[in-house]
């Protein structure tokens, strides 16, 4: 943006007055009450108004009254500025209004703008903010530079510092960074959400997705179920079919059932009749026999059958006898050899079996006890061998107490402190070692630097450098001085003085040598001005040398406070504070390494005498750590040993124990077997060998028993050949008795034959037909109640009659269905009438459950949605969290990689600005200043001082190099301000008052360079600022001057 | 003695309709369109006293089918009795133990080719209809390879089949695949067929190969060819005339917003679409908006589709309009908004040249989402 031109109605001691401004560098020059501040602020107030906000606030009021015009003319005027774009606006301001009345109108077209912006009470419209893209307060911090205000950028730091990352990196305060990702953060928020936010469009998305699967999973299931219901249906419908076919199938089957049961049973009854008169006649011919005694034949033939059997037996037993004759011979051998044996071993018969476990036990644990001693024995001579050779251990245990009783660990504790306690002491050695080369590195003797330290300990850098201020500024105010005394128009003064007065005094010789009147007046009046000039020169030089200076008691003072720090002069100060600020941190390294030192030797003293204390030594005694270390390993091995001996006597302590207890063990063992040898009535003789014949009388006692066994088995071998023969005789016996009883019954009955047999067959054959007559008189009663059964009160037309009934009932289903005629069965009435009710009630029931199904299918038919429906709902959310996730994605990646790039940008800031500000110090200074480090939060400025090692806070500068920087860092945030948005133009007023000639020069330079990119409008009273201007820019051209003296 | 038959297919009866219509209405009111469309094709059945309705596959979607369909089903083939009713099941259709055509005790005036070869049925005269089932919903079996009449005479085919000569659309698959010249060498005199959405009449004079298509469209890529069938046997030859009886239309189409300021010019565009069409047919469209927005145009999808409730079915829009930035000149500049430009592009060329679509279609949104809050400017919902 530029100013193009400004006119002023009235404003303070301006007055109808136009300023056509150049697009550079246009300066402003005039005395003091030229009106160079009133048109500055005039500038601001059309640009940015008065008031803040809509309320009058006494401080701007106060300002505005300032300006109010001097002559009553109209409070206001115009202002004609150009966009970077090109487009000119002018806006005029009514200050003497209460209202304030501002209007803003395109330049090209006439055309008023005002309502394009945002308008408050009091003339405010925001075209400056919206347009320029800065707050009133930006623009006076950093465009808008006033001599008094140069310094003041703390109060607006963190804005301006803002505003500028802002107008640099978007280009528009408007565009800004934060609020760019703020609208995406909320955009994201609104149109998307995340998981927490469950009123959001993704919850909710997810929720009702989740609610359309769960319905579909719903709709699924109620289908399958429906498809079951349909499949059902179809069988429980074929099965009803099947039903109803059955169920005619059956009725059929009873109905020709009945029709041809009539027929049989008629059919029977004519046969029954035929057969009742054959058995009459059979009967006939039997009726003899009526009488005979059937009852008997059971009991003869009983008879009959014991002759038989006792016939069988007496042969059986006559065939065994016979047989047994050679093996009754061999077994009467074996029987002998076998008493011979058991008369040998019959000594052996009394011996106590029963005690042979117990013994053999008891010897068993008699081996092992024996086994037991043998081995504790071996094992206690073994052990009191090896404690003979350790005797020589106890001697030295007894010359070494004092170590045992302090202990290996003890000793060895102490050797790692006195270990460390040395290498600490070798550290500090080498440490103190280097302190004092160190030390002996500067020039100072340590007695000379403690001596300086008295006096500048508590000297600061700060007290120098205003020691120095005060210096430099007393001799400039003097050389200032002698320099006015020495000033060329008083001794022009005084020459002309003389001059007058030497010419006067010679005219007014000449007058009175020629008389002349004339001559004689000029003489007088050259003397006058003679005299009076020669007053006035004298007057002053005595002026200047009576002037009372109120510096001149400023040097003494600084001269005594330099004296009371023990120093002639303040050069001299500072260059021992300079050695003693160089020789300060090795003093202090020195000291510090002396001190360690000191603390370790007597950590040492301490260990040497711990350990004096340790081994029982006299006080002085020679100790060093080898010995205390060759004391460590003596214990360690002392201890070993001691321990050895005491567990191999603990050892033989235990062998021998063991030997008594083993051979006590064996006592017991060996008195218990010779009881129990005894009460097998054995000797007394040695042990061993009683228990070896115990064992072999035990052997022979066993043999006894099986032989007597075998003898036993053959006694009833032999027994049993005694017993065939006398049972031969009884079963003759018997079977002459059974004939007899039998001959003696038949006889009883009339049956005498020739022999018994004989008369038997006989008696048989009359019981056989005697049984046929019983069997032919019981058919025919069962003949006559059969037919009784077929007729069951039925007249055999009446059965006729229902014979016909039922085969035409037959008929009509035959009829009816054809098919039934192949139909056949073999299960009774009762059975098909069974099977009919089953089917009748199956189909009941199939009828049932089909009612059911259809109503279930209605019912879920009706009560939920189609599965289509449900799946489009489903995949039109799918879309929609598709879309959504789209979307978030694509603004979480656009915040992302803004916030990336914002950051990208962000970082450079600093370091642009650092190096704007650095070089334009450098030309300034020339390279005195070659860069600056200025802090982001409060826009403080520090400087790299070439003497120290830190860098200083612009503050302690001088003023004039204090307003250097702080213009320099303006013109930075301006440039780069302007690198995003409008190019403002620089307002400064007298900037370069209290800049050195050079520095001066310098800077005029860096506007003029400045100028060429930016408008710059200096308001100086400086005319030297104006000789610059000309000799630069001698034609005109885009910089422009203005002299306001004229106004 | 002629015989009439009126032949459809393609009918899927009970399908998702996702991507036509966004609201369940729609969708509804579609899927109860196609259950009208048999309602027609039945009553013109009557009207020409044909006799028999042929059906060549894909009469329902199996996988959707609701018992009320198989209701509706049942009923309409009941009504229509004596006229029978000639089913071919299709790949959508399949004949399966758990299909409505195995559980459902249809009317015996209703035939349903059950097998997966092919079975006569006797038609009228010792006229025969030749026909086979879809088993399974991947029947890629070529019936007709091979295939010959066992005796010389009058006979016609039904299928739900692809024929070699037609390039379909990656979606399809070449079920129970035949060619013409098959389809002429087994002897059939006509081939009354289902699976191609869209008319087909070949050749167009005497048509052998004889495709309805769905008498309603299914899709935006179904616009045009959709009728039933009326196939005559005079007794020596078959003459075949095509009806539209569909009652919806669909459409898609591009509208450039480059030149329009406010979006009531792209509503009053998008009105001004297919009037005359839309006087007799329900009409969607699938409408993408392309060119750059001006600066003033707010593109709310959601507001353009409100406004435009009461000209079409459903407005289906996709805003595929290019960001209203000049990145070019973007991308050169100093601040911030020039760095992130740069890094969106940089984005960008890597998602491209890994081939990642999806990545690069973020980063493109979300560069214009960057900018837009850069300028402080509504970003649209999605």
């Amino acid at each position: 943006m530029k100013l193009t031109s400004i006119h002023i109605d009235g404003f303070g001691c301006l007055l109808d007055a136009t300023f056509e401004l150049a697009p550079g560098l246009n300066v402003f020059f005039g005395d003091n009450e030229s009106g160079k501040s009133t048109l500055q602020q005039a500038i601001w107030a059309f640009l940015y108004g008065f008031y803040k906000g809509d309320r009058k606030l006494a401080r701007d009021t106060e300002v505005l009254n300032r300006y109010r015009p001097w002559s009553g003319k109209a409070f206001g005027g115009n202002i004609v500025y150009t966009l970077d774009s090109g487009k000119a606006y002018k806006v005029a301001r009514d200050f003497g209004r209460d209202e304030l009345r501002t209007s803003v109108s395109e330049v090209d077209t006439g055309r008023d703008v005002t309502k394009q912006f945002q308008r408050g009470k009091l003339g405010r419209v925001d075209f400056a903010q919206r347009q320029f893209g800065v707050s009133e307060e930006v623009f006076i911090n950093t465009c808008f530079v006033r001599q008094a205000d140069l310094r003041r950028l703390a109060d607006a730091a963190q804005e301006i510092s803002e505003t500028v990352i802002n107008l640099s990196g978007t280009g528009s305060q408007d565009r800004s960074v934060k609020k760019a990702l703020e609208r995406l953060d909320e955009t994201h928020r609104e149109q998307v959400g995340t998981a927490r936010a469950r009123t959001k469009p993704q919850q909710a998305v997810q929720d009702k997705l989740a609610g359309l699967r769960r319905e579909l999973e719903e709709v699924q299931a109620q289908r399958d179920a429906l498809q079951i219901d349909y499949e059902r249906r179809t069988v429980l419908l074929k099965r009803r079919q099947d039903a109803a076919q059955r169920i005619a199938h059956l009725k059929y089957l009873l109905a020709a059932g009945q029709r041809d049961r009539l027929a049989t049973r008629i059919e029977r009854l004519d046969g029954l009749h035929l057969r009742k008169d054959e058995l009459r006649t059979q009967i006939e011919g039997l009726k003899e026999l009526a009488a005979f005694p059937l009852s008997e034949r059971e009991s003869m033939s009983r008879l009959y059958q014991e002759w038989m059997n006792a016939q069988r037996d007496t042969a059986k037993v006559g065939r065994a006898a016979e047989a047994a004759g050679p093996e009754r011979a061999a077994l009467t051998q074996q029987r002998l050899r076998l008493r011979e044996e058991i008369q040998l071993l019959d000594a052996a018969r009394n011996v106590p079996l029963g005690h042979e476990p117990a013994i053999r036990a008891l010897d068993e644990r008699r081996r092992r006890a024996l086994s037991d001693v043998e081995g504790a024995r071996a094992a206690l001579e073994s052990t009191q061998a090896a404690l003979s050779t350790m005797e020589p251990v106890r001697e030295r245990a007894s010359s070494g107490a004092v170590l045992l009783r302090v202990g290996p660990q003890a000793l060895h504790d102490l050797g790692i402190g006195w270990n460390s306690v040395t290498r600490d002491l070798e550290v500090a050695t080498e440490e103190l070692g280097g302190a004092e080369r160190a030390w002996r590195t500067q020039p100072l003797a340590l007695e000379a630097f403690q001596e300086l330290h008295n006096r500048l300990g508590t000297f600061s850098y700060e007290t120098l450098a205003t020691l120095k201020g005060r210096k430099a500024e007393i001799d400039s105010k003097t050389e200032a001085s002698k320099a006015k005394a020495m000033s060329p128009m008083r001794w022009v003064l005084a020459g002309v003085a003389l001059v007058a007065l030497l010419g006067g005094m010679a005219l007014l010789l000449l007058a009175f040598i020629a008389n002349s009147p004339t001559a004689l007046v000029a003489g007088s009046v050259a003397v006058g001005l003679g005299l009076v000039a020669g007053v006035i020169a004298l007057s002053r030089v005595l002026r200047t040398q009576s002037k009372p200076n109120a510096d001149r008691n400023a040097l003494p003072t600084l001269r005594a406070e330099v004296v009371a720090l023990g120093f002639e002069t303040l050069d001299e100060l500072e260059a021992s504070y300079q050695v003693y600020l160089q020789a300060r941190p090795l003093y202090d390294q020195l000291t510090r390494a002396e001190t360690m030192m000191r603390d370790r030797r007597e950590n040492l003293a301490k260990i040497v005498s711990a350990g004096r204390e340790m081994l029982e030594l006299a006080p002085g005694t020679p100790l060093a750590l080898s010995d205390v270390q060759a004391a460590e390993r003596e214990a360690i091995d002392l201890t070993e040993r001691l321990e050895d001996l005491r567990r191999v006597e603990r050892e033989r302590d235990q062998d021998d124990s063991q030997l008594q207890e083993a051979q006590e063990a064996l006592s017991q063992v060996e008195a218990k077997l010779r009881v129990t040898l005894v009460l097998c009535g054995l000797g007394e003789g040695d042990l061993g060998d009683e228990v070896d014949r115990f064992y072999g009388l035990c052997e022979e006692r066993r043999r006894l028993e099986r032989v007597e066994a075998d003898r036993r088995t053959l006694d009833a071998t032999s027994a049993k050949y005694e017993t065939v023969d006398e049972e031969h005789e009884r079963e003759r016996v018997a079977e002459e008795a059974a004939r007899s009883r039998l001959e003696a019954e038949l006889r009883r009955l009339g049956f005498s034959g020739e022999t018994a047999e004989q008369a038997f067959r006989e008696f048989e054959s009359c019981c056989d037909r005697a049984e046929t007559l019983h069997q032919l008189q019981q058919d025919s009663d069962a003949l006559a109640r059969e037919i009784d059964g077929i007729v069951i009160g039925h007249s055999p037309d009446q059965l006729q009659m229902e014979q016909s009934s039922a085969s035409l009932a037959a008929q009509e289903m035959l009829t009816a269905e054809p098919t039934l005629a192949s139909l056949t069965s073999d299960e009774t009435p009762e059975e098909l009438q069974r099977k009919l009710g089953s089917a009748i009630k199956e189909d009941g029931e199939t009828s049932a459950e089909l009612a059911s199904i259809v109503e279930r299918i209605s019912l879920v038919s009706a009560g939920s949605r189609c599965l289509a429906e449900v799946e489009e709902e489903i995949q039109s959310a799918e879309e929609t969290s598709a879309a959504l996730s789209f979307h978030g994605e694509a603004l979480l990646l656009a915040r992302e990689q803004l916030a990336e790039a914002a950051d990208e940008h962000y970082r450079d800031f600093l370091p642009r600005l650092n190096a704007i500000v650095g070089d334009g110090l450098s030309v300034v200074t020339d390279k005195k200043y070659t860069e600056v480090q200025i802090d982001h939060a409060d826009l403080q400025v520090l400087l790299p001082v070439p003497d120290l090692a830190m860098p200083v806070s612009a503050e302690v500068l001088s003023r004039g190099a204090q307003e250097q920087v702080y213009l320099l860092l303006r013109l930075g945030l301006a440039e780069l301000m302007s690198g995003g948005g409008e190019r403002l133009p620089l307002v400064l007023d007298d900037p370069l008052v209290n800049w050195d000639a050079s520095r001066f020069k310098n800077a005029l330079e860096l506007l003029a360079e400045r100028a060429e990119r930016t408008q710059v409008l200096v308001f100086t009273k400086d005319r030297a600022t104006v000789d610059w201007f000309k000799s630069k820019y001698s034609a005109k051209g885009d910089h422009g001057l203005h002299m306001l003296s004229a106004y | 003695m002629p015989c009439k038959i009126v032949h459809i297919a393609d009918l899927h009866l009970d399908i998702p309709f996702a991507s036509l219509g966004r609201g369940s209405q729609v969708s509804n009111a579609r899927r109860e369109g196609l259950r009208d469309a048999l309602k027609r094709a039945f009553s013109i059945a009557e009207e020409w006293h044909a006799d028999a309705i042929t059906i060549g596959g894909d009469l329902y979607e199996a996988e959707h089918v609701s018992p009320d369909t198989v209701q509706f089903l049942h009923r309409l083939f009941e009504d229509a009795a004596p006229r029978r009713v000639i089913v071919a099941p299709g790949n959508h259709d399949p004949y399966t133990r758990s299909s409505p055509y195995a559980y459902v005790e249809w009317p015996s005036n209703v035939e349903v080719f059950r097998d997966p070869e092919l079975r006569p049925v006797d038609l009228r005269d010792g006229l025969t209809l030749w026909g086979a089932g879809h088993d399974s919903a991947a029947f890629y079996t070529p019936l007709l390879e091979g295939f010959k009449l066992p005796q010389p005479g009058k006979a016609a085919l039904l299928l739900h089949g692809t024929d070699r000569s037609l390039s379909l659309g990656k979606n399809k698959g070449a079920f129970c695949p035949f060619s013409k010249e098959e389809v002429e060498t087994a002897g059939f005199d006509l081939a009354l067929l289902g699976h191609i959405h869209h008319q087909r009449l070949q050749p167009a004079k005497r048509p052998l190969i004889c495709y309805p298509g769905s008498p309603e469209p299914l899709g935006f890529d179904e616009e045009e060819g959709h009728s039933v069938l009326l196939a005559e046997w005079s007794g020596r030859s078959w003459t075949i005339e095509g009806r539209d009886i569909s009652k919806w239309m669909c459409r898609s189409g591009k509208v450039d917003v480059s030149d329009f300021g406010s979006r009531d010019g792209v509503i009053d565009r998008i009105r001004g679409l297919w009037k005359e069409e839309r006087s007799t047919k329900r009409c969607l469209v699938q409408i993408d908006l392309i060119g750059q927005p001006g600066r003033s145009l707010e593109l709310d999808l959601q507001a353009i589709r409100s406004a435009l409730v009461s000209d079409f079915e459903e407005v289906c829009l996709k805003d595929a309009t290019t960001p209203p930035f000049d990145v070019e000149a973007l991308k050169q500049d100093s601040t911030v908004t020039g760095a992130f430009v740069r890094r969106m592009l940089e984005e960008l060329a890597g998602a491209e040249r890994m081939g990642d679509e999806q990545r690069a279609r973020v980063v493109k949104k979300a560069l214009s989402y960057g900018l837009l809050a850069l300028e402080q400017r509504e970003i649209g919902a999605p």
